[in-house]
């Protein structure tokens, strides 16, 4: 659109009785054109905002005061308790990356990357996007899939503190829950696991010891036998030699 | 009304910015009586003016601290704001009209005015002492200018609308309002 078109819409937009189309037209040269005429759209600005001016004043009800005193009360106690639930969000996401990043040997191992990025806890919380990156998609206990990637993308872009937090609040409120209330599923199950391995070890380690016992046992109990009968036979030689020496002095006397 | 004369609206504004809710009180008691009245020139329905007036502050307290309002003017911004939510509240309630969805973006973008920086600020006080000069540039406009003007202004009323209304081109009603504000504006600098 030529400047000579946007100069004729001033007037009109100055009282707000552009047609839609042209309201657009006018809204999209304000933005984009460097040499939108400001000056002169200012000056029609400012004569029409004289206009009530000329009206007979109306002073409105003290109950009107005290109407728009309590709406904004509201309007700060729920920004108030809204800021508060965020604050609330974010130390719990501060504690969940935390307790990710003193998770002990075997998660530092898997999420190595977690401390490369050398950011601070609170930025690192704020620049995790529960919404790209779901509670459900977090492997637990493993982490195999958290990398540098995914979270440098986050870190990359630029923080941006909207005046008004609600949506980015509301986005955040249930996904910390999930991830937070996934965390001691995963210690359970690793728990599991451990407790599992123990008891088969044991088990093992028992009948190996059983077996052992039994082939001691039965090992004993056959030198034992063997023993015996060597004592017997032993015995029974001594008998005979006894027998037979008797015999031979007998017969020597006898001779 | 001493106060009111020694600290401006850019000072009230900064306090405001700072959530500051005396200095909300200061300019609601400096402001709400020209709001009101032009608000129900536009609604005359009192309860319905009310709700919007008490939305002015709520808009103002909200996001008034996001705008750069030290460079611009307070004065032209609240009435331009004003007439803008009161025409809106207009056409929603009466249901001729379809209008998109009332949303934060929608606000932000219609409802709110932009107020061109390079203009110099003007205080209400400055705008009541100057009534009789304005009113004089008002009337030397012709009967049909000022007519155009109250039905865009105060009613609400699009080019389109107007035209239809009045029963003559477009092309008429834009060019009666192209010289009707060029017109004003010469009359008032030139004053009497």
């Amino acid at each position: 659109m030529s400047g000579l078109q946007v100069k004729d819409l001033l007037q009109a937009k100055a009282l707000g009785c552009l047609d839609s189309e042209e309201e657009e037209i006018f809204i999209k040269c304000a933005k984009e054109d460097e040499n939108f005429p400001w000056k002169e759209y200012g000056s029609y600005q400012k004569i029409v905002s004289r206009m009530p001016a000329l009206l007979e004043i109306e002073i409105p009800d003290q109950e009107v005061k005290d109407k728009v005193s309590q709406t904004l009360y509201d309007l700060n106690e729920k920004l108030t308790s809204e800021e508060k639930s965020v604050k609330e969000d974010e130390s719990d996401e501060g504690i969940i990356i935390e307790e990710l990043e003193e998770g002990g040997d075997v998660e530092s191992q898997e999420i190595p990357d977690l401390k490369e990025i050398g950011t601070e806890k609170k930025e690192m919380a704020d620049s995790i996007s529960f919404k790209k990156y779901k509670a459900s998609e977090i492997p637990l206990p493993g982490f195999e899939n958290l990398n540098k990637e995914t979270f440098t993308k986050q870190t990359d872009k630029p923080k941006k503190k909207s005046p008004t937090n609600f949506t980015r609040k509301e986005l955040k409120k249930k996904p910390v829950k999930n991830y937070s209330s996934k965390i001691p599923v995963g210690e359970n199950h690793y728990g599991r696991n451990k407790n599992k391995l123990f008891l088969i070890t044991a088990v093992t380690f028992l009948l190996i010891t059983l077996l052992l016992v039994i082939f001691i046992y039965f090992k004993f109990s056959s030198d034992i036998e063997s023993n015996k009968n060597e004592i017997k036979n032993l015995k029974q030689q001594i008998k005979s030699e006894v027998i037979n020496s008797k015999l031979y002095s007998n017969n020597f006397c006898n001779a | 009304m001493e106060d009111n004369k020694i600290i401006t609206d850019t000072q009230i504004m900064s306090k405001i910015k700072e959530n500051d809710s005396k200095a909300l009180e200061e300019l609601y008691d400096r402001y709400s009586p020209i709001l009101y009245t032009l608000i129900k020139k536009i609604v005359p329905d009192q309860t319905v003016a009310e709700e919007v007036l008490a939305d002015i502050f709520v808009i103002l307290w909200k996001k008034g601290k996001s705008f750069e309002l030290s460079n611009e003017n307070l004065y032209t911004w609240l009435i331009i704001l004003a007439r803008n939510k009161a025409v809106d509240r207009k056409i929603r309630d009466s249901k001729l009209k379809e209008l998109p969805e009332y949303s934060d973006d929608f606000e932000d973008e219609i409802i709110i005015p932009k107020i061109s920086k390079s203009i110099d600020p003007v205080e209400l006080s400055k705008v009541q002492a100057e009534k009789e000069k304005f009113e004089g540039a008002m009337n030397k406009l012709t009967e049909a200018q000022k007519y155009v003007i109250n039905m865009a202004f105060y009613d609400g009323k699009t080019q389109g609308e107007i035209a239809s209304e009045l029963n003559i081109p477009q092309t008429t009603v834009k060019s009666k309002i192209q010289v009707a504000l060029s017109n004003l504006k010469i009359n008032f600098v030139l004053g009497e």
